[in-house]
């Protein structure tokens, strides 16, 4: 195999993350990719491929959204493609970005992710209904929170785990949100508030749950040649990974996503990582749920078995912590415009690297970072690392 | 970022997309769905690597093998793999369960009965199907699983 050439990422852009926004998918493309440019200090013009993701049709209502998001992107006559893989979308797509770049065939390709959540009525939700397999399990009017109660309940029940300890992941998210301009959903919270909110479905409580969103966010990628024109210390792409489970997702054992494990390893080899636990200095681990960031940590190696929680509890995972994870603020916190959220994490993790991060920097140095997503049938994870020299 | 929009004045251009939609069950599902009907409950099994598949599939997705063969799923095999409460807009808290087979590959989503004991993780139970004249080959044949005592 051909060694891929080194890819940089050289600017990121993000709009507000609301619950609804007047802008149109392609407004808010636009703003998240003009953000990016400027970030960047490019134009168009200096940009040669486009990638778009964006997660189900029937959020926007339009059954092309590739193609109705091209012009907001910055797609206009270059080679463009959409791609989709659930909820991994936003992590998904600046891979796609990456073969563009690395294969040679492109210096500067633009990653952009969108979703307007909110034209769905009477609610967001009802777009999942779609979703399930049409034969066993529509009949009984199966919903995705219910599929989540169950991942939840199974993972609590194999390790002993307190809804308690997965509460406080909704408390530091939404704390953390509190610091980023974007975020929809901050919020000074205790573990009693998670506890006494209203239940939806048992184990899941209204504030273990992160809110549907419309967003966009975008990065852009380009040759090492390229960002050294722009910059002396670029940000480089180390590793990517993706995988995905059976779509019966029945046959799953549910507490442990071993298609994590996978993605992960694959990015951890590119990256040359033997040791996620001491090589990497922060992540984005997606968080549409608050036991969804313990799950991944574990998938991810950042945690053994069972131990997620252990670690939240013992401050770890707070941004003064030893290994921060979301410190954006996450899904919980800032929202989920499902593909924009996933690339919401990768900016962050490039903010970080970069030191844009403001408020939200975390207080250990930063040489590696990691975004993931998660999405499907709760059955894809996608694997982003980015490393500063 | 900094242009906050106002929720309450957003105008709206309102639609509906009416789509329809006939699906087919498939051919191992429309076998499964006809032998629910007669009250049975089989699974596919691949003769390469002897998983067996419930609801059956055509296809071994490890091996990829072509299944053709067909087996009875012992009725005390079945247990609470995992469950949930859930409450829908019209009518009562009900009982979901993922119930799972010993040595199936899979599982099937069903009601639970409720009873005064709560549910609990790897209780075992048995699907009882609805009266004969009332089975329409789908799913909800199995009205609902209830525990036994083995």
């Amino acid at each position: 195999m051909a060694t891929p050439r080194k890819v940089c990422v050289i600017g990121a852009g993000l709009t507000l993350f609301r619950r609804r926004m007047l802008e149109t998918g392609k407004e808010l493309s636009f703003e998240a990719v003009r953000m990016a440019l400027d970030s960047a200090g490019i134009e168009r013009k200096d940009v040669d491929t486009v990638v778009s993701g964006s997660a189900p049709d029937a959020f926007d209502g339009v059954h092309m959204k590739g193609e109705y998001l091209l012009d907001g992107s910055g797609a206009y006559r270059r080679p463009y493609s959409r791609v989709f893989v659930g909820g991994a979308t936003g992590v998904y797509t600046p891979e796609a970005a990456w073969w563009h770049v690395a294969s040679g065939m492109s210096e500067v390709c633009i990653a952009v992710a969108e979703e307007k959540m909110s034209p769905l009525q009477p609610h967001p939700a009802y777009a999942f209904w779609s979703i399930f397999d049409h034969d066993y399990e529509r009949q009984l009017g199966t919903t995705l929170l219910w599929i989540f109660a169950l991942e939840m309940r199974r993972y609590m029940a194999v390790h002993g785990i307190k809804e308690e300890e997965i509460a406080q992941v909704a408390v530091k998210n939404k704390k953390n949100a509190m610091d980023h301009p974007c975020a929809q959903l901050p919020a000074n919270i205790t573990v009693e508030d998670v506890m006494k909110s209203e239940p939806m479905v048992w184990p899941v409580k209204r504030l273990d749950v992160s809110p549907p969103s419309d967003g966009a966010a975008a990065v852009i990628l380009a040759s090492e040649a390229f960002a050294k024109k722009l910059t002396k210390e670029p940000v480089y792409v180390a590793g990517c990974g993706w995988n995905i489970d059976s779509t019966y997702w029945t046959d799953r054992d549910l507490y442990y996503p071993q298609y994590l494990e996978n993605a992960g390893k694959m990015a951890y080899k590119m990256a040359g990582i033997s040791n996620p636990r001491k090589e990497i200095d922060v992540a984005e681990v997606y968080d549409p749920f608050d036991y969804k960031e313990l799950h991944h940590m574990e998938g991810l190696q950042l945690a053994k078995k069972g131990e997620a929680p252990k670690l939240t509890t013992r401050g770890i995972t707070q941004r003064n912590g030893e290994l921060p994870i979301n410190p954006s603020g996450g899904l919980l916190g800032v929202g989920n415009p499902i593909a924009a959220a996933g690339m919401m994490k990768v900016c962050e993790i490039y903010f970080q690297l970069t030191g844009q991060a403001g408020k939200r920097q975390v207080k250990r140095e930063v040489h590696t970072g990691l975004a993931q997503a998660w999405g499907d049938l709760m059955q894809y994870s996608s694997v982003f690392i980015m490393r500063r020299r | 970022m900094e242009k906050i929009t106002s929720e309450t004045k957003i105008g709206v251009v309102k639609d509906h997309i009416p789509l329809k939609y006939n699906y087919t069950a498939g051919v191992a599902g429309d076998r499964f769905l006809q032998l629910l009907k007669q009250g049975k409950l089989q699974a596919s099994q691949c003769t390469q690597c002897h998983k067996l598949y419930l609801p059956p599939k055509i296809f071994c997705k490890d091996c990829f093998s072509q299944l053709n063969e067909w087996k009875d799923v012992a009725e005390d095999s079945a247990y609470v793999y995992s469950f949930t409460s859930v409450k829908k807009e019209e009518g009562p808290r009900e009982l979901i369960a993922l119930v799972k087979f010993d040595g199936v590959e899979g599982g099937l989503l069903g009601r639970l009965k409720s009873s005064r004991e709560e549910p609990r993780m790897g209780m075992k139970v048995r699907p009882v199907f609805k009266q004969k004249s009332e089975r329409t080959g789908e799913l909800s044949d199995i009205e609902y699983f209830e525990k036994v005592n083995y």
